[in-house]
Formats: structure tokens, C-alpha cells, sequence
């Protein structure tokens, strides 16, 4: 009977399609950004990640507002934000995180000022903001699904090279790799994988999906291939869990999924650094049962 | 050694960073078989001038010229072994994977690395004495083993021309020796090697030649001919930072109370 119980708790959300195209959904993002992720955790980018996140604002405002694909709109914005931070910090004066910091803002209030305009402008704006997974068709399911496999692909196609610009920049100039263009490269993935998680998560919450299941992993894998899968793994399991507890406790979607990798990584968090004194403590365990002799007398 | 034609040919290289001059007015060519070391104080631009020949810093003025009897693409022939400061060993890699990114760019990205380059990052940890730490996370590694994997990184594909930068900076007296014998072994090999060093000691062991910058060059020869207690005075400006024992030339930074 327990056994029915939490089959039908498990399958009673999948009987609703909007459910299904959500869960699948959140599960492509979970995984796209989970990899995307683990290069912006280790080139130390979750700052640009933030800054990406809300500088292709105004792209996906001005695509809805003139009815075009947000896909597009968000990958425009994402190029234009990144060729503006390279010609800002061409000004010796000026640090690269700095120009971050003025784009990341301008853009964001140019998003805001735009979509004030429209008669809609509340819904619209927690839509994009908070995002609406329960509000994913059938055809964004298919482009998100395509965008995160185009990512997906170029990463892996240009994998030696990603690896490269993030663990020896120095080594890949002595291979020839241009820098610039793969940093570049890397923005506009980047991009795309924020444009993925737009819809289910929202933009404000996006970075929680980059960076989070990434510093989970990070905290337990010593290679990279673990550490992508874990990534990916923690990102999907956190987008399922986050949308059952949505369903069932009837809150927010996108900060329910954001709440469950937060909750993942804490408790990851902890078993490691209980790690250590678990292990020293066994080991004197140990050490008392295979020699009695050397036991204090207790009393 | 004149006779050689020269692997690698600096002309009057101006290199500035903003308004400071690294280099001015360089002019040096190596040849096959030699070991040259760079040596200066700090900030005398030796480490530019070996980024300046591997081409990662594009002189102002002047040129550098790659032998093209080096092969089809001389500029690959070229390594440059950076210091271990460079590289981010928080991250997440095993000894091997780091030694295999040195044969990244080898092959076809379409396929995995060929196994050969397991191997040779197997036989490369071989020769620097850190075999027994190929799946070790590189976060482990001393300063001396890093330096010791770096190497082995650069000597995972052939090339001719191996540019090292301050490669016994930080190491102990068996790492030391192990360098020692294996910039002696390419050099048997007929490579051509320059390194930057502030060991004048382990310049004078291992070089043919030493060249003595401080963003000129200010004596360039035999090591007989360049350590002598004059030119350092010259290359280090600050007379006072120096110690000169008599034959021995040798130097270090201290403070005068």
C-alpha cells in the first residue's frame, strides 16, 4: 500500500502534460547549465555569469515586444554586452569587472524601462524575472531541447580547447589557440544556456543553475569528467525535486528548483568538511578494537 | 657553433608594456645543440624575451625569425615551458590529464588523444621522476613536483626548440639535479634550449652560453667570459644587492641594515 502510495505521488504530476513539458524541460536546463556551469565555477566566472544573466534583459524584452524568438533576442543582447565589455576595458582605467558591473546594470534597467511600456508590464516582468515553466509549449520544449544540444555539441567539439583556456591560457597560446575568439565562443554558450533557463527559471534565479550544482560538484569531484557529470547529474536531480516540491507544497517553481540544489549543495557541503573528523574518529575506533590492551580502564 | 645556421633569430626586439620598456634593441640567435640562459635581475625582461620568441608577446619593433628548416610549421617546434605560477593547480586534474593537455592540438578533434600519448605522458613523467604521481590531483603536488610536471608537459610532443622559464625557481637539490641532466639530454638531442634563471650556479653548470639581460643585453658568451663580478654589477645596477666571491660569481637580493 506505502509502496502505491509514493508511486502514485511520484507519477500523479506527469498525468498533466504541462507537467511533463516542465519536467522535461527543467531537466535539459538542469543539464545544460549543470556543464556550462562547471567552466564558469572553475574560470572563477560567476560574476559574468550574473552579469550575462541580466545583460540579455532588454534582448528577450525587445524580441517579445516586437514578437520575435527571445532565443535570438537574448543571443543578440549576449554579443553586444560582450563586444561593449571588450571596448570598455580597452580604457586602461577601467577593469574588466567594472565594465561588467556598468553593462550588467544598464542592461537590466534598459529591460526594466522597455517592458514598463507594455500594458502588461507585472505579468510580463515576474514572467521573465521568475520565470514560467508551467507555461512551457510544446515548441519551446523543442527549442530548448535544440539549443541545449547545439551547446552541448559545440562544447564537446571544442573541448580541448575549453579545457585549455580554463586550466593553462598560457599553454594554449603556445598551441595556437586564439584566446579571444574562444573566450568569445564561450560568452556566447553561455548565453545560450542562460536563454535556455530563461522560461523555467527566470532571470533573476539563472545564476542558481549555473553555478550551484557546479560548486556541488566541484566539492567532490578531483577530475573534470567526474566533476561534469556530477554537475549535470546535481543540476537535473535538483530541476525534478524543485518541481515536485512546487507541486505539492504549492511554491514558485523556479525557487523551489533553486532551493533544492542549494539544499543539495549544503548537504554535500557539510559531509565534506564532517569528512575529516569522521575519518579520525573511525580510525581511533579502530585502533581500540584491535588492541584492548591499550584501552584506558574506564572507572 | 657559429658555422649552424641559427634555429632562432631575435633582431633588435623593442618590447614596452605601456610606458615601460621591457626589452630595447635586442638582438640574439640560438643554435641547434646549445643551451643559453637568460639571467638578470627582476624586471629585466628575461621572461618577455622568451614570450617574445615563442610568440605570445609581439615586439613593438624588431623580429623574431623560426628557422623554417624546422619542419612545415617552425613556429610548433617552438615550447615554451611557462613558470608553475601560471597554471591554476586548484583545479580539478590528475597529474597524467595536465601532462596530456601539452599534446592537445596534436591530433584530430573529431577522435579521443591516440593512446600513444599515454605513453608518452607515462614515459615524460618517467624522465622528470614523477611517474609514481601520474593520478595524483595536481592540487597535491609541492612546488618542486609541479615544476617537475611542467616539464614533462613540454617533453609529451617533439619539438626542437624548448624556452624555459625559471625552472629551478622553488625546487629542491634532487629536482635540481634531475633538470640538470635532462636540459643535458636535449641538448644531446640537438635541441636547442634557452631558460631564464636567477641560479647563476645552475647557469653556469648547464649553459654554453649565458646572456646577461637587463632589457639590453649586457654581456653575452662562455660563462667564463659573462660571470664575471663587472657584468653583474652592470646587469643588477645595485651594487650593493650583490655578492661576488671571488671566483665564483654569485648573487642574491638581501637587505643592508
Amino acid at each position: 500500500m506505502a509502496d502505491s502510495g509514493l508511486v502514485n505521488w511520484l507519477t500523479q504530476p506527469w498525468e498533466r502534460v504541462f507537467m511533463q513539458h516542465a519536467f522535461l524541460a527543467i531537466v535539459i536546463v538542469g543539464l545544460v547549465c549543470g556543464i556550462v556551469g562547471c567552466f564558469v565555477v572553475l574560470r572563477g566566472m560567476a560574476f559574468v555569469g550574473d552579469a550575462f544573466a541580466h545583460a540579455v534583459f532588454p534582448g528577450v524584452v525587445i524580441a517579445f515586444l516586437v514578437g520575435g524568438s527571445i532565443f535570438i533576442g537574448a543571443l543578440v543582447a549576449a554579443v553586444v554586452v560582450s563586444l561593449m565589455i571588450g571596448v570598455l576595458t580597452q580604457t586602461e582605467r577601467m577593469r574588466e569587472d567594472t565594465a561588467i558591473g556598468v553593462m550588467f546594470a544598464g542592461g537590466f534597467a534598459l529591460g526594466i524601462a522597455l517592458i514598463s511600456s507594455t500594458r502588461s508590464y507585472t505579468r510580463d516582468l515576474a514572467s521573465f524575472l521568475l520565470g514560467n515553466i508551467l507555461g512551457v509549449s510544446r515548441s519551446d520544449l523543442l527549442l530548448t531541447a535544440g539549443i541545449g544540444a547545439l551547446v552541448l555539441a559545440v562544447l564537446a567539439i571544442f573541448r580541448r580547447e575549453m579545457v585549455l583556456i580554463t586550466f593553462d591560457r598560457t599553454l594554449a597560446t603556445s598551441l595556437g589557440i586564439h584566446l579571444w575568439r574562444y573566450d568569445q565562443l564561450f560568452l556566447v554558450l553561455l548565453a545560450l544556456a542562460i536563454v535556455t533557463a530563461l522560461q523555467t527559471v527566470g532571470n533573476i534565479l539563472v545564476l542558481a543553475m549555473l553555478v550551484t550544482p557546479a560548486a556541488t560538484a566541484r566539492l567532490i569531484a578531483d577530475r573534470l569528467p567526474r566533476m561534469l557529470i556530477l554537475s549535470a547529474s546535481i543540476g537535473a536531480l535538483s530541476g525534478i525535486g524543485g518541481l515536485y516540491l512546487s507541486y505539492y507544497r504549492n511554491v514558485a517553481s523556479g525557487a523551489a528548483v533553486v532551493l533544492v540544489a542549494t539544499g543539495i549543495f549544503f548537504v554535500v557541503w557539510t559531509a565534506v568538511q564532517l569528512q575529516g573528523p569522521m575519518r579520525r574518529w573511525r580510525g581511533r575506533g579502530v585502533k581500540s578494537s584491535v588492541d584492548p590492551a591499550t584501552r584506558v580502564p574506564s572507572g | 657553433m657559429s658555422h649552424q645556421e641559427p634555429t632562432i633569430t631575435v633582431e633588435d626586439v623593442v618590447v614596452a608594456y605601456g610606458d615601460r620598456l621591457a626589452l630595447d634593441g635586442v638582438s640574439l640567435s640560438l643554435y641547434p645543440g646549445e643551451v643559453v640562459s637568460l639571467v638578470g635581475p627582476n624586471g629585466a625582461g628575461k621572461s618577455t624575451l622568451l614570450k617574445t620568441i615563442a610568440g605570445h608577446v609581439k615586439p613593438d619593433r624588431g623580429r623574431v625569425i623560426v628557422s623554417p628548416s624546422l619542419g612545415p610549421n617552425p613556429r610548433r617546434e617552438v615550447v615554451y615551458v611557462p613558470q608553475r605560477d601560471r597554471i591554476d593547480w586548484t583545479l580539478p586534474a590528475s597529474v597524467r590529464d595536465l601532462v596530456l593537455m601539452g599534446a592537445y592540438g596534436t591530433s584530430s578533434r573529431w577522435r579521443p588523444l591516440p593512446r600513444g600519448y599515454t605513453k608518452a605522458a607515462m614515459d615524460a613523467l618517467e624522465v622528470v621522476g614523477m611517474s609514481h604521481h601520474a593520478e595524483t590531483q595536481i592540487g597535491r603536488l609541492s612546488g618542486g613536483q609541479q615544476q617537475r610536471v611542467i616539464l614533462a608537459r613540454a617533453l609529451i610532443r617533439p619539438a626542437s626548440v624548448y624556452l624555459l622559464d625559471e625552472p629551478f625557481t622553488g625546487v629542491d637539490a634532487p629536482t635540481e639535479a634531475i633538470f640538470e641532466e635532462l636540459i643535458a639530454d636535449l641538448q644531446r638531442q640537438g635541441k636547442t634550449v634557452a631558460m631564464a634563471t636567477h641560479n647563476l650556479e645552475c647557469a653556469r653548470a648547464t649553459s654554453d652560453r649565458i646572456c646577461m639581460v637587463n632589457r639590453r643585453i649586457v654581456a653575452l658568451g662562455t660563462p667564463d667570459e659573462t660571470l664575471v663580478p663587472l657584468n653583474i654589477a652592470v646587469a643588477y645596477g645595485d651594487i650593493s644587492q650583490l655578492h661576488i666571491h671571488g671566483e665564483a660569481a654569485h648573487s642574491h637580493e638581501h637587505v643592508h641594515g
